[in-house]
């Protein structure tokens, strides 16, 4: 029992700002935390479809975390995340009367993900070393993936690099679709294989200010298209065709800046986005960590993104195109989104309570892109968000 | 390149403070010492409880008045204190400094209960209500007192801090809280010398008679050593010594031990759990015996305990 207590002891210690940089950043107690998210997109307007559901999806996510350190010098992640899905998506789109009009799948989809990752981390005195794996499942995907990480802090302990990369292997085996010829018009039994790599560079610039700078790349390679999806090109309806490959790479930026007289903090993000399908985008997040007292912690947060569209983008196809490549995923289109964040996270003892809400709206006219065709059922939900921590 | 061993010695928190590293370059050596004693100072100017500006000035002042924003970290400082109480069922409570107001060491004399009894009432680290941003002493009359902390989490900050230059063998002493980087330039332990409690304080200006203060040597390659004894500061009334280490309980000194050395990965940790030991009274012993760490310790009968190597 007293060596429990040492430990107690240990731990509390390990906390203190001048020895925890001593020992690099392994957690100092185990913790524990579940989430629970209610996301639900918007349903779409009759004037918009010409088919099928106007509900769209709606998502109840379950997410379960698990930290603890292992040994002085060894820390365990484990997460589990369980997404149940039902609503209708966009099919594909028909013409009439010059009219581009959305399709919907018609039944209600129901269906479920798991998603199981686990880290382990070894820290040293001024690097750290870590691996990853993770399975991903559907009905009709899975996906295995591993990551490795490292990271060095230069001497001094102010700036710190860190390199990342990951390999994930896909399978995909979408629900057959029979024609009245009794043929199943989908893919069977596709692949992807895609890889990611990211470097970053922080650095505390004082004891206010912490400055990070990264560029990763990302590359995707197989079966890329949306099994589910039809085009519409020149009054017949072909399946979603994409590019089997595509190559992206990143540039982003944070900023953290604590003002001590208001006791906030100050969150800053910047990523930029570049493909070979020609989409490029900006992401701009920022939020504000006010501490409003008694463990209360108010975060109200802004983002904004926009993007160009993928050169075989279009609502609708007049005329085939000569490499064969068709989507009217509306992702795939230019525009821009808002979301608009709050949340509230309070701390007492062991325990962090957080309730959160976010409204994501997004449309053609909040693009800072020009586009070539318009957009049909772009997305905007609202993601509802409560959650539990527990430190032992 | 060779490497050198650097001495500096400097005075911080009352205390002598020495520090010994090895290292290739006078000017750096002398740089690292610099910010040695730059953060020494930080931690003095907030955590002093003599001067008027330092932020536990502020916190005692404001008490029975208002609550005073505090940083992370004071936050962590007091999150520690927490534990620290917590696992010694109430004995180190860094709210114990008021009753020093009854017990004046220097004209030796034994209060009465009654003083006594005034004074504890302002002994109560449970009713302090702090968190993350702030800290509230409810009674006028309260006082915190980091004393039993401050000089050994000077300790390891200096000895993070000489780590974070590269120094991967050196030992920092700051009034015998020690933290001990890396061996010697042989690969050896330092050999660090726990003070004889019975040797009265006559002179420590001779080496050799520094020498001889030392009632054991532990050797170490890492980490944390502290020491809490009545030999500090006490006075002896009809045989019976009075030492300034204080229970929060019953207002009166500790008896029983004399002097208790423990070491552990951080200083910090050393001393809470000397303090602690030294309060558990001859109980102590077993105590620091079960938590299976190395000590020395010897009680008021000048009989001497090791823990087993």
């Amino acid at each position: 029992m007293s060596k429990k207590l040492l430990k107690s002891l240990n731990m509390a210690a390990l906390a203190l700002p001048a020895i925890a940089s001593q020992a690099s950043t392994i957690v100092d107690s185990a913790e524990i935390s579940l989430q629970y998210g209610k996301y639900q997109e918007d349903s779409l307007s009759s004037d918009e479809v010409s088919a099928g559901s106007l509900d769209r999806y709606d998502i109840d996510v379950l997410q379960f975390g698990f930290v603890a350190p292992l040994t002085d010098h060894v820390q365990l992640n484990l997460h589990y995340q369980q997404e149940d899905l039902s609503g209708a998506s966009p099919w594909f789109n028909t013409k009439s009367n010059g009219e581009v009009e959305q399709v919907m799948s018609g039944a209600t989809i129901e269906e479920s993900r798991q998603d199981i990752s686990a880290q382990l981390t070894y820290v040293g005195s001024n690097y750290s070393v870590s691996g990853l794996f993770g399975v991903s499942r559907e009905n009709d995907y899975e996906a295995n993936s591993i990551g490795a990480e490292l990271t060095y802090d230069f001497p001094g302990k102010l700036t710190t690099i860190a390199l990342a990369g990951d390999l994930s292997f896909d399978e995909i085996n979408p629900t057959p679709y029979y024609n009245s010829n009794g043929d199943n018009t989908r893919v069977e039994d596709e692949e992807k294989e895609s890889w990611s790599t990211h470097l970053s560079l922080s650095r505390i610039i004082n004891k206010s200010l912490l400055a990070q700078i990264g560029v990763g790349a990302i590359n995707r390679e197989g079966y890329l298209s949306d099994p589910y999806k039809l085009v519409g090109v020149a009054n017949s309806i072909v399946g979603d065709a994409r590019p089997d490959s595509r190559f992206a790479t990143t540039v982003s930026a944070r900023v953290r800046y604590f003002i001590e007289s208001l006791d906030s903090a100050f969150h800053f993000d910047y990523r930029y986005y570049s493909d070979d399908w020609e989409i490029e985008s900006h992401t701009i997040d920022i939020a504000q960590y006010f501490n409003v007292g008694g463990g209360v912690q108010l975060v109200p947060s802004i983002r904004y993104y926009t993007q160009s569209e993928a050169f075989f983008y279009s609502d609708y196809f007049d005329e085939e195109r000569f490499d064969n490549y068709y989507s009217n995923d509306s992702r795939l289109s230019s525009f821009g989104a808002i979301t608009l964040g709050l949340k509230v996270n309070w701390e007492i003892q062991d325990w962090l309570f957080s309730a959160g809400y976010q409204r994501y709206t997004s449309d053609q006219d909040y693009s800072l892109y020009d586009y070539t065709s318009s957009a049909l059922s772009l997305v905007s939900f609202n993601l509802f968000t409560v959650g539990v921590n527990y430190k032992f | 390149m060779k490497l050198k061993l650097y001495r500096y010695q400097f005075s911080a928190m009352g205390s002598p403070c020495a520090l010994r590293f090895y290292h290739n370059n006078e000017i750096q050596a002398r740089g690292i010492y610099q910010s040695a004693v730059d953060e020494m100072k930080r931690l003095e100017d907030k955590y002093s409880r003599y001067l008027d500006s330092s932020l536990l000035t502020k916190i005692n002042n404001n008490a029975g008045i208002q609550a005073v924003s505090i940083d992370t970290e004071t936050y962590r400082l007091l999150a520690y204190a927490e534990q620290a109480y917590q696992i010694s069922d109430g004995l180190f409570d860094i709210t114990t400094g008021v009753l020093r107001k009854v017990w004046d060491f220097k004209s030796a004399k034994i209060p009465s209960q009654e003083s006594i009894e005034k004074q504890l009432c302002f002994v109560n680290w449970k009713s302090v209500q702090w968190n993350e941003n702030s800290i509230f002493l409810p009674d006028k009359g309260m006082e915190l007192d980091f004393g039993g902390i401050v000089k050994e989490y000077a300790a390891d900050a200096l000895a993070t801090l000489l780590k974070r230059f590269d120094v991967t063998r050196g030992v920092v002493d700051l009034g015998g809280d020690i933290h001990v980087i890396g061996p010697d330039i042989t690969g050896k332990p330092w050999q660090i010398g726990i003070r004889d409690p019975l040797y009265k304080k006559v002179s420590n200006k001779n080496a050799a008679m520094k020498q001889q203060q030392a009632v054991a040597n532990i050797p170490m390659s890492a980490g944390g050593l502290a020491s809490s004894g009545d030999y500090e500061r006490n006075f002896i009334v009809n045989g019976k010594k009075y030492s300034h280490i204080l229970n929060p309980k019953t207002g009166w000194p500790a008896l029983g031990l004399s002097a208790v050395s423990v070491c552990s990965e951080q200083t910090i940790i050393a001393g809470t759990i000397a303090t602690i030991a030294m309060l558990k009274q001859k109980q102590g012993i077993a105590w620091l015996k079960e938590l299976e760490v190395p000590f020395f310790a010897m009680d008021n009968e000048n009989k001497r305990y090791r823990s087993e190597q």
